[in-house]
Parts: structure tokens; sequence; C-alpha cells
């Protein structure tokens, strides 16, 4: 950081500034509106803030239930804060991942400086870091993930730093430590990752003070007491399991070598193999670079976490760290990482698990950095490289961007449970009209899948106090009831819900044809952001 | 020594159990194609000695169903007959690899250990036991690389090898030319400038009137454009501009910006992307093909020990190596480059890359040191004797593509047909009719009047009537039908029962079941016939 004077001051503000715009600007707007995830968490840090509970009636968990979904709490805790500060508005769900991911790119140029020791890569990556489609993305959408994102950066960079003194730091080192434990609390891939990175710091550097590992241990030791007391950390970490895949599952079930032994022993090497499989198709090109984020319904169109630029960037860097002198150390440390980076999504039941995964894109961004600073160096010309590549990068970036803000809002609004926001404001103004207000929970563009948090909506917008819902909070294997809403599947069969007087159901086109309800009843359509027909609101 | 008890391991490990794996529609149809080049001289279509061959795909180049022919013509019809060739090219490979390394290392154990790769490679095992085009590309790319490396080059047989590769796949005709150019222009330069520009302008010359040839051929074109070409057919790349085009202006963008955007221009993205994925390390080394066609789930193209010794020989090769060396990193983007034109990975094309895939392998185990050589080993022997052990099982997974069950089936419904009309579903594998024609030797006896049929299905079994989706059904006179259905068509059988008065059930004889023990096949009897 002291290097950082005069032009490289200023250049390094205005990167932050536009990683900071990049994150923040109409953080409201984009994406579209709350997901299930944001608007459960932003209702729980108001039930927080408010009662010290959570909307179940448990004080301060370490673990939030949420709609079904085990969710450690540190999210919570952290937008509780800025819901003190800034009071009840939507916006302060977004704002911690934002933020941390505006800050990670400071982490970043001081992890590769420390790596380097050479400014301008680390400013080099510091920029790629803030333009990077995965950062950006995952910064908008308040994820958990990139709070410990930071804390990683920020961990291995005091480390490295460590090891460059003659006369070695302890305070670097446990700070080093202290913060890489910390990740571990804030994301499952992170309590994967982080061990693996300290373990690959230990071996590279053979340097390092091996009783490092104590205050390490130490600062982790709550977390696994945590693991193996908190049954609903173990329920969360074994629904994820790569074991809950059907495609393994298919396999094991062929297993049969009439020998209990044998078949115990394919069923694990079988596991073992599915893992491999599944980490070394976590490199595919294809989903880095064409379709990992999921932007679009369009298989071969669309975006990855990486930009295509990047992609001959990258073979760039790896021949720049193969070729740098003096630089083992780094090299294989950084190998190490990139290849334990993506062990966390390998590990999981999804085919591909990209916010599992954004750390080893970060870590990928960053080689290519290598490679944008070698290509730039490359041309005698400097401003020649530096436009070309501004070029492509600026047609990459304005293309992603396009595909973010017109095509994501309407090719997925479905994820974002667009319209559940509208329909939650609508039956609130609804409410003194009827006696009984009914929710299907069936929701979806292609198939029925279920919206199982409508109650988050209901209540978040309809301002209703945590305190209330806790105490007026039922639930039965049909449906969820809270004052006079019931959240459950419709049945409308002339003498089931069609037969019901002064209620308002909220059907979706999953459970009734349309074209058979009298149209004086039917009073509002709410329609995915493509125009697809999501909701009716039938007053009975 | 070592190097014979190698290929003698290679050997028995392709031909233990030569039923398996049980042969595709398309196999099977390749496989009665060479009995009948072998018996009559003529192809299963009853045309004399052709060139050009049909299947439900692609027209298909003769030096497979000649080889074929060729281990049907001294071994007889038969799972063995029908294999031999390519498990003697699958051992060939080996030794070919065995020769190749002696230009990387003269150390025997490294030689012998990168040549057991490809011994145990679980793909080159699998399509050693089947007939196919990779396996002989690869071989014949391997033989031609050892040809144009060593110092002196005989002409004769690098011609004849590339007059035999041209007659593999189409894919070839583009790969070969630039193949030769690598290697002779590039990679090696011991021979003469003169003799190493003939080369190169005799693959091109062989390659280019191969392809003026085939395109005198009617459909040629189509086959091209549906086979190697498929990018531009690709429906949903269009689709997908359209789409996202569409929104953009819906949503008040310039047209314009939008067509800066959203272009054709995707279509080489798409197809870059494509090509490179023909090199990656999850098709390679850990999840090679999951529709059965290429091997079974979970088996990568070469064993998953290797990826360490090829990603160290990849590394060395791209910081240390010489220019030379580094070259024969080049081979594998050169051997996919057709994919550039596809929408889909094309696991032939990866296959021909295996031999080269070894060869930088090779350099990575120069870089480890004896006692890593020997851990490698154990660890590699360990995992084929495991891939081997479970075998069987993973068999199973393949129950769709390679229908071990069917052959029963066809079998006893030939039978049946001798004395009645007998019924089969369409959809109980991909084709029957060339099931019928090798286990059954049931086929049709007219020869097809068509010189260069493409995509053609025949149907004419005689006795056995095909029930398809559009199959009539009326009751029968005094007589009762006898049916082997699946499940969808006894629904509809049983459904089409329903209009006749005085009809009985259907009464299920037998239930036969795959190799996943689910139920596939019913045979019937009942008062509902085929309208012929």
């Amino acid at each position: 950081m002291h290097r950082l004077l005069n032009g490289q001051l200023l250049l390094f503000a205005f990167i932050i500034i536009l990683s900071a715009l990049l994150r923040f600007y109409q953080l409201n707007k984009f994406p579209l509106q709350l997901n299930l995830d944001e608007i459960s968490q932003l209702y729980e840090s108001k039930s927080i803030v408010e009662t010290q509970k959570d909307i179940y009636g448990n004080h301060l968990p370490v673990v939030f239930p949420l709609f079904g979904v085990y969710t450690p709490g540190h999210y919570i805790y952290i937008t509780s804060v800025f819901y003190r500060i800034f009071g009840d508005k939507e916006i302060i769900i977004r704002i911690p991942a934002a933020l941390m991911g505006s800050l990670t790119v400071i982490a970043v140029y001081f992890f590769v400086y420390q790596l380097t020791k050479n400014w301008k890569i680390a400013t080099t990556s510091a920029f790629v870091i803030a333009l990077t489609p995965s950062e950006i993305f995952y910064s908008r959408k308040s994820f958990e993930y990139m709070i410990g994102h930071f804390f990683v950066y920020l961990g291995m960079g005091l480390l490295i730093k460590y090891t460059s003194f003659y006369k070695k730091s302890n305070l670097l080192s446990l700070m080093g430590m202290f913060f890489l434990g910390l990740a571990m609390y804030t994301y499952t891939a992170h309590a994967v990752l982080v061990p693996m990175i300290v373990t690959a710091f230990m071996v590279v550097y053979k340097s390092a003070n091996k009783l490092l590992l104590i205050p390490f241990i130490l600062i982790i030791t709550p977390l696994i007491y945590l693991v193996f007391t908190n049954p609903d950390l173990r329920i969360r970490a074994n629904s994820i399991f790569i074991t809950q895949d059907p495609t393994l599952g298919d396999r094991l079930v062929q297993i049969n070598l009439n020998n209990p032994f044998l078949n115990q022993f394919y069923t694990y090497v079988e596991i073992i193999s599915h893992i491999f499989n599944r980490y070394l198709s976590q490199f595919d090109l294809n989903y880095l670079f064409v379709s990992g984020l999921d932007l679009t319904n369009q298989n071969l169109v669309g975006s990855g976490p990486l930009y295509l630029i990047q992609l001959p960037l990258i073979l760039f860097g790896i021949y720049y760290l193969f070729k740098k002198r003096n630089f083992l150390n780094q090299k294989r440390f950084i190998t190490a990482v990139i290849l334990m980076s993506m062990i966390p999504a390998s590990i999981t039941f999804e085919k591909f698990s990209p916010h599992r995964s954004v750390f080893a894109f970060s870590i990928i961004s960053i080689i290519s950095s290598f490679g944008l600073y070698k290509f730039i160096s490359m041309f005698r010309m400097k401003l020649l490289g530096l436009g070309v590549i501004t070029c492509a990068f600026l047609l990459n970036i304005v293309y992603v961007a396009h595909l973010y803000i017109v095509n994501f809002p309407n090719e997925k609004s479905e994820t974002m449970h667009y319209p559940l926001k509208q329909v939650a404001l609508y039956i609130w103004s609804e409410y003194d009209n009827f006696e009984k207000i009914l929710i299907d929970p069936r929701f979806g563009q292609t198939y029925p899948s279920r919206a199982s948090g409508i109650h988050y909506y209901v209540a978040y917008y309809g301002k209703y106090p945590p305190k209330k819902f806790q105490s007026e909070y039922k639930t039965d294997d049909l449906g969820i009831y809270f004052d006079k809403f019931t959240i459950r599947d419709i049945d409308w069969r002339e003498n089931k819900d069609q037969a019901l007087k002064k209620t308002l159901i909220v059907v979706s086109p999953w459970a009734i044809q349309i074209d058979k309800v009298d149209k004086n009843k039917l009073i509002k359509q709410f329609n995915f952001y493509d125009g697809q027909p999501a909701y009716y609101a039938i007053k009975l | 020594m070592y190097l014979i008890l190698l290929l003698i391991s290679a050997f028995i490990i392709r031909v233990v159990d030569p039923t398996m794996p049980f042969f595709t529609a398309d196999e099977a149809r390749i496989a009665y194609r060479g009995y009948t080049l072998s018996t009559r001289l003529e192809d299963e279509m009853g045309r004399k000695l052709p060139l050009i061959f049909n299947s439900l795909d692609d027209y298909q180049l003769p030096a497979v169903s000649y080889l074929v022919d060729l281990g049907e013509f001294l071994f007889g019809r038969g799972d063995f007959g029908a294999r031999i060739t390519f498990i003697l090219i699958g051992v060939l490979l080996v030794y070919i690899i065995y020769k190749c390394t002696e230009f990387i290392t003269p150390n025997n154990l490294i030689r012998l250990l990168a040549s057991s790769i490809l011994a145990f490679s679980p793909i080159l095992i699998f399509m050693s036991k089947i007939p196919n085009e990779p396996l002989i590309s690869a071989t014949i790319y391997s033989l031609l690389f050892y040809l144009l490396t060593k110092p002196n080059v005989n002409k004769v047989l690098v011609l004849l090898s590339m007059c035999l590769l041209v007659l593999v796949s189409k894919d070839n005709w583009l790969i070969l030319p630039l193949f030769a150019l690598l290697t002779c222009y590039f990679y090696s330069k011991d021979d003469t400038l003169k003799n190493r520009i003939t080369l190169v302008s005799a693959s091109v010359i062989i390659s280019a009137l191969t392809f003026s040839i085939f395109l005198f051929i009617p459909q040629s074109q189509r086959s091209l454009a549906e086979n190697n070409f498929n990018l531009f057919l690709d429906q949903s790349i269009l689709n997908g501009i359209n789409q996202l085009r569409g929104e953009g202006i819906k949503a008040g963008w310039p047209l314009y910006i939008e067509r800066i955007f959203f272009n054709k221009t995707q279509y080489i993205v798409v197809g870059l992307i494509n090509w490179l994925s023909h090199i990656q390390l999850s098709t390679l080394f850990s999840q090679f093909d999951q529709s059965n066609r290429f091997g079974f789930p979970s088996l990568g193209a070469v064993s998953k020990t290797s990826i360490l010794p090829f990603i160290i020989g990849v590394f060395y090769l791209f910081s240390r190596g010489e220019r030379k060396d580094r070259l024969l990193l080049l081979y594998i983007p050169v051997l996919t480059l057709p994919a550039v034109l596809l929408s889909k990975i094309n696991l032939k094309l990866v296959i021909t890359t295996l031999p080269f895939v070894v060869l930088i392998t090779t350099y990575g185990f120069k870089k480890m040191s004896r006692k890593l050589l020997y851990i490698f080993l154990i660890l590699m022997i360990l995992e084929t004797s495991l891939n081997a052990l479970n075998f069987f099982s993973a068999s199973k997974n393949s129950s769709t593509t390679r229908p071990l069950w069917v052959r029963d089936i066809i079998i006893e419904s030939s039978l049946l047909s001798d004395d009645q009309s007998v019924a089969i579903s369409d959809d109980i594998a991909e084709d029957v009719y060339p099931y019928y024609a090798w286990f059954a030797n049931n086929s049709s006896k007219e020869p097809l009047n068509i010189s260069f049929p493409y995509k053609v299905r025949q149907t004419n079994l005689q006795n056995i009537a095909i029930i398809g989706g559009e199959t009539k059904f009326i009751k029968c006179d005094n007589h009762k039908q006898m049916a082997f259905v699946s499940k969808k068509a006894l629904d509809r059988y049983n459904n089409e029962s329903k209009d006749y008065k005085n009809v009985s059930e259907l009464k299920i004889i037998t239930t036969y079941t795959g190799q996943t023990r689910r139920e596939v096949v019913y045979k019937v009897t009942g008062d509902i016939c085929i309208d012929y």
C-alpha cells in the first residue's frame, strides 16, 4: 500500500469507485425484486432487531430455519445493523454483500501485491476483479458468501505478507489466521475451502511457523462444536451433499456384487469417482464463459461467470505464472488454491453450483489479470495494447450488462420470485374486503415449483409486526396460517375451495383452468416479467 | 519381454468375453454387413462391394465395414469375428505408441508406462471391442506420426496410411492435411524440404480428391451439413439470438444495438468454445461419455491416475520444453479442429487425440522420480482392476443404448415368426431391424434399389410386423396375434381392444426385464391384430 502514490493512488481510487458503482448503482432495481432468500433474511433481520427472536420464536439462533432451508445467521445479524442505521428499507438486505463485494477489490489488491510485489499486477488484478461478472452478480444479490470471500483474500494476503519478512511478525500471521477462520463461519463452501488453503500455505511456505495452526484451530473450534452439536447444520450439510444427486443414486442402485463388503466398497468408490468427475467438470469452458451465470434460458447464448475475453488472457496468465522467475512458492501456492477452489462445488448434489465457486472464478480472474498485464507489456506501444484490450473488455462488459439488465429479468423472473411482491402488496390492499385470504404456493413458468416462503413476502410487505407474526404463525401438513392468511394448495372443485365465501383466493394457473372461472370473480391477474400469467386473484 | 507381456495383457483384456459390450443398433448393422460382405460380397442392402454405406445417422465410409468383413471372413460370423480386427488394432495402437515414445525418452520403464495407459484405457478397451471409426483413426495418426518423425521416412507406407485414413471418416479430410503440415513442416524437420513438401502436398491432394469425389454422391451436401457442419443447423442458437434480441427491442433498445450484441458471430463463439471443450480434463480423465455409446458412465478416456503426469507434462512442455517438443501440444487442437463446425462435443474426435495425450503424459513421467513412477503404476493397476471388477455393474447403466436383453427377444420372436405372424414394438430399441439381421439372420430378401442409401430404414421382415406410432390395429380373423411390446405399446394395445366388442383382454405370457431389472418388454397374445 505504501507505494500507492499520486497517479497510482488515483488509479486505485478509480478502481474502487468503479467497483462500488458496479455493485451499488440501482441496487434496488437490479435484480428486479427481492427473491425468497433475500425477503426471508430481511424479515428475519427485522424480527431480530424488534424481538431478538426469529419468526419461529427462537432466541438469537445461530442457524435460521427460514423456509426449510437452514441458513447460518451471520448475514441476518449484519443486516440487522444496517436495519438499525437505515430503518426498514428493502435495499438494506443487499448492502452487506455489495459492500463486501466492493471491499474485496481492495483485499484482492492486497493479496496480489503480497504475492507478486508488483503494484501494476496488483492494480490490474483489482481492476479485473472489479469488473468480473460473477463478482458483480453475487455482490448484488445479498449473497452471504461475499462476506467470507473478502475475509479469505484478506487472510491469504496477511499470511503471505507474514512470510515475506525475514523476522516474522506473529501479529500478521494471527490476523491472517483470524480472518481465514472467520470466513469459515460465513458459508459452508468457505468452511470446506479454508482448511485446505491453510494446509497448502503451511506445505508451500516451509518457513511459516507450524504453531500458527494452533490459533487457527482455536478460532474454528466453536464452529466444529456447532457442526457436531447443532442438528440443523447437519441437516443442511446432508441435504446438499453429493449423495443427494439422483444420477449418482441411480448408479449406486446398480451396484450388486452379492457381497455386502464389496457392495459397500464399490459404493464408496462410485461416490469418490463421482466427486472426481464433478470436480473436473467444474472447469467446463462452456460453463465458465458461456452459460455458468445462468442469466438466460438460451443454452448456447448467455454469459459465464467470466468474460469470454478472459479465456485467452487466462492462457497468457498461466504462461506468465510459469515463466516468472524467483516465484516458486507463490506459483505453488496459487496453483494449489486454484485447484482447491472448485472442491466445494464438487461435493454437492448440483452438477454446477456457481454460487459455491465464486472464489474459484475470482482466482481464475486473477490469473487472467496476470495475462492482461503480460499482454499489455508485450506491446511496444503500451497505449495500443491498452486500447485493444479496453475495446475488447468494453464490448464484453456492455454485452453482459445488457444480458443482466434486459434479458435476465425476462428470462429468469421466476428465479427472482417475481411477482410475489406485487401479490403481497395487492392482498394487503384488499385486506379489509375479505374474511379470509388463500394463497397458492405453486409457482412457475415452465413447471409448478413451490414458493415455500410466501409468508415472508406477505408479512414483510404488509409491515406485519414480527412479534405478532411469532404468536400468530401456525403450520401443519397442509400449509401455513397466520392472521387471515392461509398458504396452501388450492383445490378448485365446486364442493371444495370454490364453495368458500368472503374469501380472496390467489391461485396459480397450475391449479385452475382460468377460462372456466366466472369473469366477474377474476379481479386481478399477476404476470411474470415476460408477460406469462403467474397468479390470478379471485374473489368468492 | 515386458513389452510382449504388456501387449499380451492388452490383448487378453480386450478379448475376454467377446459378447461385451453389447452392440448398439448401428454396430449390429455393421457386424451383419461384415457377414454379408464376407459371404456374398454385398452389403446388407444387396449392393455389390459398395464404397459408401447406409446408417441411420450418416453415410458411412468403407474402412470400418471392410475391416469387420475381414474379421468375419477369417473367424466366421459371430461376436468374435465382428470384433477381432478392432481388438488387434487396439493392441497395435499400444505397440505404435511404445515405438513413438522412443523419440521422447530411452527409459524403458517410462515407455512401458506410457503404453500401458493406452493398453488399459477404459475407453480404448471399450472401443477395441466394437466396430468404430475413431480407433482406426487414432491408430493411423499414431502410425503416421511415427513414420513421419523417424529418420528415414517410408513414403509408400505413409501414402498408404493417408489413403486409408481418408476412407475412415469424413473428419479426416480436414484433419489429415493439417496433421501432415504440423508433423512434416514444424514438428519433424529431419527430412529434406522437398520431401516434406511432397508429403504435405500428397495429404492435401488425397483429402481434396476424396472430398471432391464424395461431393458427386447424391445427398452428400446434406450429409456434410447434418453431420459435419451442424453448428449452422442448430436452431437453438438462432432462437437464442432472436429471443434475446426481441427482449431488448421490447425493452426499448435500438435495433442496431441489439444487432451488435446478438448476431451470427455467436456461431463463432459457440463453435470455438465447443472446439476447446474437446481438450477438457473432465472428458479425458473423468466422465467421458454419459450416453454409454463409447464407454460406461464415470469412466474417463484414460485412467484417472494419469491426470497427474499429464498435467506435469503439459506444464513442462508449456514452460520449459524445447520448441519442437512444445509443438506436441498442438496435436490435440489439430485433431479436434472439425469440432469448430459443430455445436456439441464429438467424442470420436477426442478418442483420436488419446495417443497424443499419452505422448504428452510421457513428458510428465520423465519429470517424475522412479519412486513416483512405481506408485503411479500401482495406482493404475488398482484402478484398472476396480473398473474391471465393476464392469458388469457398470454395464447395467447402458441398458438403453446397449440393450443386452434385446437379443433373447429377437431370437425368440424370429423363431416364432417361422409359424405365425409376430409383432414387435419399434421402441424397444433404437432400431430393431439390424438386431434381427445380426442375431436371427432375418432380413429383407429383396435388394434395395437405391445406389447411395442415406438414412434408409428397412422394415420388411416377412412374418414380423413392426408396431410404430402410426400402426393401426384391427380385430383378428380366427387367430390370435403374438406380440412383443414395450409398456407404451402395451397401453395402446389395451386401449385399442376396448374399441371392439367380444374381444378378450390381452394376455401377458412373459415379462422381460432389462439390465437394470426394470420391466422392459411384454410378450402378449390377444384378439387384436396389426393392420398390415
